[in-house]
């Protein structure tokens, strides 16, 4: 037991190597993604101040929110349709129990991500019944 | 029997049938559905057989109605019912009951459609009850909104036709044919019912897509083509069924398309309406079947429970939580064909009836700005919910039908029963009488009053044919009409009960001349000028007038004038005759003659420039005129003209108008910036060749660009301006003020508008060149010190010649007028608005015209300054008393002088000197008006003062400040406040408080032409309808004018042996006019064109719906045998 718990502690110790060992394999394996990441950064930057473009991103940056977190939900249930639907519907509850305290900002905000996780759903589901036709 | 029972009486149209009566709870005893936007009238067959003419007579001087005779087949309804005896009370009863009823069947049967099987009857029922029960619609009923139910109700018989087209159980003809009758019936008014068929649109073009993906792979192109041919077939048979409005709209397209852009204010007008109807359009509230903006700014209608009571909150969800689970439910895959159709439109629709609303609301704004047509739907909620009512009601009955699988038969029953008995709990407002008040006392449910229905009965049994003034002018920011007894509306009442012809003040029916001739017209009765208003009634054929005292003067949104102020008026026996009177309304003759609507001249006066100079050319004249602006000059210089008035508007009052000073920007690219000298060479303007004032305002730019750069040192951390183009900088600016210096001195004539402006110019720069002057003596550049100096000396020259103008004189009391110099006139004189009488001796008194000006900028060119001095007036300040006067944020210890002799229809200015330093200041001017108990009326606290105008003068001793203001219709008196904080004297705030009126007088010339010889042939008329008369014409020796006193539109034609006229132009600033040559005795046919057009299309329309009809009853017999 106390052999044990000292080799926990040696390892705890150089901790700080392992992450940095870890942390820069992970870099190195992943380099092309992060240079990929790191244009995507700087492209975004310069996007965001280019005349015209600028707009454009600010005008939509309210539907490029509300649609970040249904599309995380959807890789996490690998678009699965009708278990989205259901998370959706599911979602009425807590939007319901919003609307009831006058929480008029974050009502909005769940309302809008139920909107675009209901039409992720959708197309999940349109695109099953699609390849389902094709393969008949 | 039993078979046929069993068969044919369904239980479900049974329900039905019993639903459709729901529109009787809504009618209290003895009232009718008027006002706001109903669009019904009084006396229906009157109004449905004016409606029959493209040339509508009654409101003010007539109305061009080509684009509108869509709605015929709406007006018609209740003419019918009316026709056969039904009482005016129970007309509407018949009507919602009618349209309940088609609304229930045509929507249950697409639900039949898609849903056959027996046991389905749940899902059947459920979705028509939520389709029909909602409270998108139910705004609507409330004011029996009749092209909002047509659309309603063809988004499922057109969505049933497609459906079956897709299922191929209709063929492309049969579709097409059938499709086009429902469009003919249903169409929502014709051209302007496009944007409520919006969810036909949106439900089509989603048919199409959605299976047109599903059959891509078994159909291909096939697919396309059908629908190709579909589309083409339907059009072709649209086309002549709708010829009846079709044809009068494609006469009037031009003219009509521009003056709809232009009361839409155009696509940003029509974006920024959308952002209004979207504010509270948000998905959470959409899912919830909510989201009409009225219920959230009127609290006190009949919805606002359904935003406060926390059962009726919860009870919404119900719906987007039951209809979401129907995808969930659908196993079988027709099943989930059909419920993912229904779920996609849901979301797609709940896309567009959010509008404007974020997140998604850029989107739309853009579809807005670039889709040609798209800005038609700026109304996203109230033109796309049907879509998302339509697309839920299906996805809800199946969730229920699918929970109902999994229980017995009876409990099945039990549940349908349920959940049909829970939607009609959830929209028990259905079931109300008193919704119709949406603000009370205004309502869309009126009581018509007795003497209201006497005088529709007087009117149209007289034989009174002239125009009628309506008493009094409405407000002229929104010329709503309201009365006591709750009508409130756009639409005059008059135009409702007669095709007699009533003028009111009405802003959006016609253009700018003829809103001030309206104008002028109450201001001369008014203000007491009976013998101008007897003028101009008589010019434009107005004979009679009416004063409706139940009209709602002391309405706190829309003020009118009180009644009252014209009985005293109207009682002058000289100029009236009272000819009948009941109730609250009294009609009244004007004594003496009025012009017909028809009449030949021989001659006529000229007002110049425009409609301005309405006022001065009636007091002098009373015969037909024309305004220049209005005419061509070639035909001008053809008419026998008797008299030319030139009206010249005060040029020096353009130095009384407040403006802030320019502000002076903070430029990034600097003399310093390797980009100068391209941002320099793009500053290079030719100012040589441009005239004087343009060059002015170029060089006033560049001026405020390169002190702009300079700024930039005073504010960033200073640089090392080494650069020589910071010495170019400085000295462009003083080539800049160079060049102001020369045009002012080029100028034709004064002009004071453009003196202000550098005057305000100069002031800004200067004092940030200052300011950047101190900045570099600090870091010592000598040559740009002597560049900037020098500058600065440039700008101060010519504002102290310009201040030499600007302070020469109190141009409150001052005006001048630049009148050409070479101009030709008999008479020169003054006038003003005759309530403001004590001034108007003023008009005894002889102008001056002053000698060239001493200033460079004062030359004489073409031009001479008239100049007019005022004499000053009393100071209009009553007696003063200290109060301490109770603010929202705290008391304020004020000194209150009354206003002497206040009328709202006077612009006041109001001037002083702040005082003591010490002492806090502010100054209020309130107004005391009575108050109508509205809903939505804001009651002024009996304990809190609001005032209606606040100055925070500077804190400066011997600082000068003045402030403008000006009264609403009926306000009673009005009082101003010198205030400052509790403890503080107010006396030792202000010193040399005076209150004066601004007023500026009418200067004119006249040019009485001498009469020429030339006569007037004789001339008879025969009316053969509102929109054709034949005119005989006998003894023409001379050139004359034919005048016909309606609504000028280029669609009157004047023919003289079936050869248009074409010398055409506006008299009076409204009305038509042709200058004939031709001698002799012949015929004219004056005609309202598109009625032409709209009878050829009700010939079209009617011929091939026979033929239509025929087909159909063929195809039937033929199927038969």
């Amino acid at each position: 037991m106390k052999k044990t718990f000292l080799k926990h502690i040696n390892k705890m110790r150089d901790l700080d190597i392992l992450l940095f060992r870890q942390a820069t394999g992970w870099l190195f394996t992943n380099r092309v993604r992060v240079y990929i990441l790191i244009l995507l950064v700087l492209f975004w930057e310069v996007l965001m101040k280019t005349p015209y473009l600028n707009i454009i991103f600010a005008n939509n940056i309210d539907a490029i929110s509300a649609t970040i977190i249904p599309l995380i939900i959807g890789v996490l249930v690998g678009f699965n349709g009708k278990k989205l639907f259901k998370i959706a519907v599911l979602l009425f509850f807590p939007l319901a129990l919003l609307t009831l305290v006058k929480s008029a900002s974050l009502s909005e905000q769940l309302g809008n991500i139920i909107y675009v996780l209901l039409v992720i759903a959708c197309i999940s589901l349109v695109t099953f019944l699609l390849k389902d036709n094709d393969e008949r | 029997m039993k078979k046929f029972i069993s068969q044919n009486f369904n239980i479900e149209i049974l329900v039905l049938i019993i639903i459709s009566f729901i529109p009787l709870f809504w009618f209290q005893k003895d009232h009718v559905i008027l006002g706001l936007d109903t669009g019904y009238a009084i006396d229906h067959i009157k109004f449905f057989l004016l409606r029959t003419q493209t040339w509508m007579p009654n409101p003010n001087f007539g109305v061009d109605m080509s684009a509108e005779m869509g709605l015929l087949p709406l007006v018609v309804l209740p003419a019918i019912i009316s026709y056969i005896g039904v009482s005016i009370f129970d007309v509407q009863k018949f009507l919602l009951v009618g349209w309940f009823f088609i609304l229930a069947i045509s929507t249950y049967a697409f639900f039949r459609e898609v849903f056959d099987k027996k046991d389905q009857w749940i899902i059947r029922l459920t979705a028509t009850f939520i389709y029909i029960f909602n409270f998108h619609l139910y705004a609507f009923w409330l004011q029996g909104e009749q092209p909002m139910l047509a659309s309603y109700v063809i988004l499922p018989l057109s969505m049933l036709l497609l459906l079956r087209f897709v299922r191929r159980k209709a063929g492309v003809f049969m579709t097409a044919l059938l499709l086009s009758i429902v469009y003919l019936f249903f169409s929502s008014g014709g051209i302007r019912g496009i944007p409520l068929i919006g969810p036909v649109i949106l439900g089509s073009l989603s048919i199409f897509s959605y299976f047109g993906l599903l059959n891509w792979k078994t159909e291909g192109f096939s697919y396309i083509k059908r629908f190709f041919f579909l589309f083409v077939l339907f059009v072709l048979f649209s086309l002549p069924l709708n010829a009846y409005w079709i044809l009068p709209f494609i006469t009037s397209f031009s003219h009509e398309f521009n003056s709809q852009v232009t009361i839409a204010g155009g696509i940003e007008g029509a974006i920024s309406w959308a952002r209004f109807v979207s504010g509270k359009d948000s998905f959470a509230n959409l899912f919830r079947l909510q989201g009409d903006n009225n219920w959230y700014y009127f609290p006190f209608l009949w919805s606002n429970n359904f935003l406060t009571n926390p059962i009726l909150i919860l009870a919404s969800f119900i719906f987007p939580f039951l209809a979401f689970l129907a995808p969930v439910f659908a196993k079988i895959k027709e099943d989930k064909k059909i419920i993912l159709y229904f779920t996609a439109l849901a979301l797609v629709s709940l896309f567009f009836a959010a509008g404007t609303h974020p997140p998604f609301g850029e989107i739309y704004a853009s579809m807005m700005r670039y889709i040609p047509g798209f800005a038609t739907f700026r109304s996203a909620y109230y033109k796309f919910m049907p879509t998302v009512y339509f697309a839920f009601a299906p996805l809800i009955g199946f969730t229920i039908y699918s929970i109902s699988q999994k229980v017995g038969k009876k409990q099945k029953v039990i549940l349908g029963v349920i959940s049909l008995t829970i939607i009609l709990l959830y929209n028990y407002p259905f079931f109300q009488n008193t919704n119709a008040v949406f603000n009370k006392p205004f309502t869309t449910m009126v009581k018509i009053p007795d003497y209201v229905l006497d005088f529709q009965e007087m009117i149209n049994t007289s034989q009174i044919s002239d125009k009628t003034l309506v008493l009094p002018q409405t407000n002229k920011a929104a010329t709503i009409k309201a009365y006591k007894w709750g009508y409130y509306g756009a639409f005059s009442i008059f135009a409702l009960m007669t095709d007699k012809p009533f003028v009111q003040y009405d802003a959006y029916l016609f253009n700018d001349s003829a809103n001030s001739l309206i104008d002028t017209i109450y201001s001369k009765l008014r203000g007491g000028d009976l013998e101008g208003f007897r003028r101009i009634t008589s010019a434009i054929g107005i004979q009679y007038v009416i004063l409706t005292r139940d009209i709602v003067a002391n309405y706190s949104s829309i003020p009118l004038e009180r009644p009252e102020v014209y009985q005293k008026i109207l009682s002058d026996k000289k100029y009236f005759t009272q000819i009948w009177s009941r109730g609250e309304w009294t009609m009244y003759k004007i004594n003496g003659k009025v012009q017909k609507p028809i009449n030949v001249l021989s001659d006529i006066s000229v007002v110049s420039p425009d409609s301005s100079g309405l006022t001065s050319y009636f007091n002098e004249f009373s015969n037909s005129f024309v305004l220049a602006n209005q005419i061509n000059s070639s035909l001008l210089s053809k008419l026998n003209k008797r008299a030319e008035i030139s009206n010249f508007p005060c040029a020096s009052c353009a130095l009384l108008e407040k403006v802030d000073l320019p502000k002076i920007p903070f430029s990034n690219v600097t003399p310093d910036s390797f980009l100068y000298p391209f941002k320099l060479k793009n500053d290079k303007v030719t100012l040589e060749k441009t005239p004087s004032d343009r060059r002015v305002n170029y060089a006033l730019g560049l001026s405020t660009k390169r002190v702009s750069e300079f700024v930039s040192l005073t504010q960033g951390s200073l640089g090392p301006q080494s650069s020589p183009l910071w010495i170019t900088a400085a000295k462009l600016t003083q080539q800049y003020w160079d060049i102001i210096d020369k045009s002012l001195s080029d100028l034709p004539s004064p002009n004071y508008s453009i003196y202000a402006n550098i005057h305000r110019h100069a002031t800004a720069q200067l004092t940030e060149l200052r300011k950047v002057v101190e900045k570099i003596e600090v870091i010592n550049s000598p040559e740009l010190l002597d560049e900037l100096s020098g500058a600065i000396l440039k700008i101060e020259k010519v504002d102290l010649q310009l201040q030499a103008i600007i302070g020469e004189k109190d141009w409150t009391r001052n005006f001048n007028y630049v009148v050409p110099k070479n101009l030709d006139f008999n008479a020169l004189k003054l006038s003003s608005q005759s309530f403001y009488s004590p001034i108007i001796s003023l008009e005894r008194d002889t102008p001056s015209f002053e000698k060239v000006k001493n200033t460079p900028y004062m030359k004489e060119v073409d031009t001479k300054i008239v100049s007019v001095q005022i004499p000053d007036e009393p100071n209009l300040l009553g007696e003063s008393t200290v109060r301490e006067i109770p603010m929202l944020h705290g008391k304020k210890q004020c000194l209150v002088y009354p206003v002497n002799n206040y009328s709202w229809q006077k612009k006041y200015i109001l001037s002083f000197i702040s005082g003591d330093n010490l002492v806090p200041k502010t100054v209020f001017v309130g107004m005391k008006r009575n108050h109508f108990a509205t809903q939505d009326t804001v009651r002024p606290s009996q304990h809190i003062f609001t005032p209606d105008f606040t100055v925070n003068p500077k804190n400066e001793s011997g600082y000068e400040d003045s402030l403008e203001f000006t009264g609403k219709q009926n306000d009673l008196n009005a009082s101003v406040y010198f205030c400052t904080d509790p403890g503080f004297d107010p006396y030792s705030g202000f010193k040399n408080m005076y209150l004066r009126t601004l007023f500026v007088p009418d200067l004119y010339t006249i040019k009485n032409v001498l009469p020429n010889n030339t006569k007037a042939p004789k001339m008879e008329y025969k009316k053969i309808s509102s929109s054709k008369y034949i005119v005989n014409i006998k003894e023409a020796t001379s050139p004359y004018i034919l005048s016909y006193l309606e609504t000028s539109t280029p669609n009157w034609k004047l023919y003289i042996d079936k050869k248009e006229q074409m010398d055409k132009f506006m008299i009076n600033g409204f009305a038509n006019a042709w200058y004939i040559t031709k001698k002799g005795n012949y015929q004219i046919v004056l005609e309202f064109y598109p009625e032409r057009a709209f009878l050829t299309g009700v010939m079209i329309s009617f011929t091939s719906f026979v033929m239509v009809v025929l087909y159909l009853i063929y195809r039937r017999i033929k199927r038969k045998l």
